[in-house]
């Protein structure tokens, strides 16, 4: 590559100062033209893309007419070029600053005067083309060229200044909510625009004003070639635009052509042979770079997956965590309950009032199996929701009756039912329905759900009810008590929710959750219904008759 | 100095959730003479205390209060209690198995209220604190 730069430099040293400059121009603009195609190619839609293509249009534009200012001679196609250069840098200016306010990412404090800004420029563009307000004349004396401005040229510099100083603090404005890459791309860009910016004012503007002469303005399309060179930069080194890859493609297949095209038109043999040698060795070259930015871009987004994945893991088990901790101390709470009432009544239970009477001391011990056993059965809760959520809770699947598991659940709360004189009935069409399922657990699960409609129920009935629907069993239980609200409904199900208004202690507040959690294991569903609170409620638990994990 | 005995009965006013332990504590409060009336949750403790305030009812003379209640928290209603002037220093017992040194040190603040944990205070040895609030032998 260097050789073919060092070629490239001599054969322009050979060319006189006046080409040199207009050849490297139109090199300049024709760079210009393909980094803006590039750019919008890359995302035809985006935003950010379109005003960059138009920005870069615009500089091309400029050149376009600085250099045809330059090459004519008579004095009327001069002046009409000149003028369109200042409305084409009108225009720059506009897009810089619309850049600006896009890249990165849109400004938040304001919205941007989009119209406003299209139609003063215009206007401004329009008084520099139409008008004599900004370029007057060309003068000629001495054989030296100069402009004669009007009043108007006053206006265009503030105009061109403002908005290069208003698109630098939109800038430096939205450093604080850039990530680090975005800072060095705005970096690269920013003084890019600058210094091209105000070089091109001094040679083309102010200059030309200071100097009475234009002779300067000839280098105004050099001064964008730091724009270029800083932007090409950010685009191969920073992932600006993330083109970086297509511009490497495209500018090695460039430098493939070139050797290509001197191969075919080169005279001598020597010529030849060395150009061939040069084009094996570019494309040898040309292509492990290619591949070694591919590699590198692919696995930029590789580590930028993975960062993503390891956040949200690192949320997940947070939080994992966090409901770890807090159902711990909850749980270690709970169970200071029933130890309280077996602590009281043997603390009673030294009092000879009670000593001397064993009717009194009956009562007293049955108070703590009472106790104890709630106890056992808030440890046992707490534990298989351990296994839960450990994903440890194993299941074994065979064939059962629903119709008979749901009978001696039935008989079991009968007495509790009758000592609140309820209705407690068992409503089944078919005497046995067929289920895989784990006897115990499914067992534990439409107990609690038995247990709570009597617990709940001050007066009038329970009705557990078993139905075939061909491929899935429903297990229903109703009551008419103290239903619940839509609020209730919707936390149910959950781990210690307790409603406020309508729940007795005395429950763990996980046998819901835990019943949720078998019937999931048994493929099944499990939802509650109710008109409201004191009408009622209905419990349903679907349950498939074969499912995978069953024998 | 002759015994006065006060022919009103003394009621205890017990916020508790948990029936078991009403149960348990209420027996120690009955067999020394209170009159118990119960609140399940803190809805229904406040609106005992805005019965309390019409004329010519009968007022707890002593308040035991949990703090870990389903709907709000026991700090709560002690401060409805002090707020009204009927009860501004009515003897409370904060009555809990949650144990803190912040809900510690709010309670040293407030006159004639204490903290005491159930587990380690037995039905008989409430009773006697409570006696010991009320100026009782």
């Amino acid at each position: 590559m260097g050789y073919i730069i060092i070629v490239l430099i001599m054969e322009l040293m050979a060319l006189n100062g006046q080409n040199l400059i207009s050849i490297i121009s139109v090199i300049v603009g024709v760079t210009t033209f393909l980094l803006g195609l590039f750019v919008f190619l890359a995302d035809r839609k985006g935003l950010i893309n379109q005003v960059f293509f138009v920005l870069t249009l615009n500089t091309v534009l400029w050149i376009g007419t600085v250099l045809v200012a330059v090459s004519f001679g008579d004095r009327e196609t001069v002046l009409l070029f000149r003028r369109l250069a200042f409305a084409a840098a009108s225009f720059i200016a506009f897009f810089i600053y619309y850049f600006s306010y896009l890249f990165p990412k849109p400004n938040e404090q304001y919205k941007f005067p989009l119209l406003a800004g299209i139609i003063l420029t215009t206007l401004i563009a329009a008084m520099n083309i139409f008008t004599d307000y900004t370029l007057k004349d060309i003068g000629l004396s001495n054989g030296v060229q100069s402009n004669v401005y009007g009043p108007g040229y006053y206006i265009f510099i503030i105009y061109f200044f403002g908005a290069l100083f208003v698109g630098v603090a939109n800038f430096l404005g939205k450093r604080k909510q850039m990530n680090e890459l975005e800072l060095v791309q705005i970096r690269l860009v920013l003084t890019g625009l600058v210094v091209s910016g105000v070089l091109a004012a001094s040679t083309n503007l102010i200059l030309p004003k200071l100097l009475e002469t234009y002779s300067t303005g000839q280098l105004g399309p050099l001064t964008v070639s730091v724009f270029i060179i800083l932007s090409t930069y950010a685009i191969l080194r920073h992932h600006l635009f993330d083109i970086g890859v297509v511009v490497v493609e495209l500018l090695t297949s460039t430098m493939w052509l070139f050797i290509l095209f001197r191969l075919m038109v080169d005279n001598s043999l020597q010529g030849r042979i060395m150009d061939f040698i040069l084009l094996v060795i570019t494309i040898f070259f040309g292509a492990l770079l290619i591949r070694s930015v591919n590699k590198e871009v692919k696995q930029r987004e590789k580590v930028e997956r993975l960062a993503n994945d390891l956040e949200v893991a690192n949320e997940k088990l947070e939080s994992l965590d966090v409901a770890r901790r807090e159902f711990l101390s909850f749980a270690s709470h709970q169970l200071k309950t029933p130890m309280t009432v077996i602590k009281g009544y043997a603390t009673l239970a030294t009092d000879p009032v009670y000593l001397n009477s064993p009717e009194k001391m009956k009562q007293i011990a049955e108070k703590i199996v009472f106790s104890t056993d709630q106890m056992y059965r808030l440890i046992s809760n707490f534990l298989d929701v351990r296994a839960i959520e450990e994903g440890k809770m194993s299941f074994i699947f065979k064939p059962t009756d629903l119709v008979r598991l749901a009978s001696s659940l039935v008989e079991d709360a009968k007495s509790y039912a009758s000592k609140k004189n309820l209705k407690l009935e068992l409503a089944s069409v078919l005497p046995s329905i067929i289920i895989s399922a784990d006897e115990t657990k499914l067992r534990q699960a439409v107990q609690n759900l038995i247990d709570n409609a009597v617990k709940y129920t001050d007066e009038g009935f329970v009705r557990v009810e078993v139905k075939d629907e061909k491929n899935y069993a429903l297990l229903l239980v109703t009551d008419s008590g103290k239903g619940m609200s839509t609020e209730a409904k919707e936390h149910l199900f959950e781990q210690f929710f307790r409603d406020g208004r309508t729940a007795k202690a005395q429950g763990t507040g996980l046998g819901l959750y835990i019943a949720k959690e078998i019937v999931k294991a048994h493929k099944g569903e499990i939802w509650a219904d109710s008109l409201g609170e004191g009408k009622g409620s209905k419990f349903t638990v679907k349950l498939p008759k074969e499912h995978e994990g069953s024998n | 100095m002759t015994n006065t005995v006060d022919s009103r009965p003394r009621i205890l006013l017990f916020v508790e959730d948990e029936p078991d332990i009403v149960e348990l504590y209420k027996i120690a409060f009955e067999a020394e003479g209170f009159v118990v009336e119960s609140a399940v949750n803190g809805q229904d403790a406040l609106d005992k205390l805005k019965q309390y305030s019409i004329e010519d009812v009968s007022r707890p003379t002593v308040m035991i209060l949990d703090i870990l209640l389903p709907d709000i928290s026991g700090m709560d209603i002690l401060k409805e209690v002090r707020k009204n002037k009927l009860f501004d220093n009515t003897p409370v017992i904060m009555f809990t198995n949650y144990s803190s040194d912040k809900i510690r040190e709010e309670i040293a603040q407030i006159p004639n209220a204490r903290y005491l944990l159930k587990m380690e205070v037995s039905p008989a040895q409430l009773v006697s604190i409570i006696k010991e609030m009320l100026g009782m032998k």
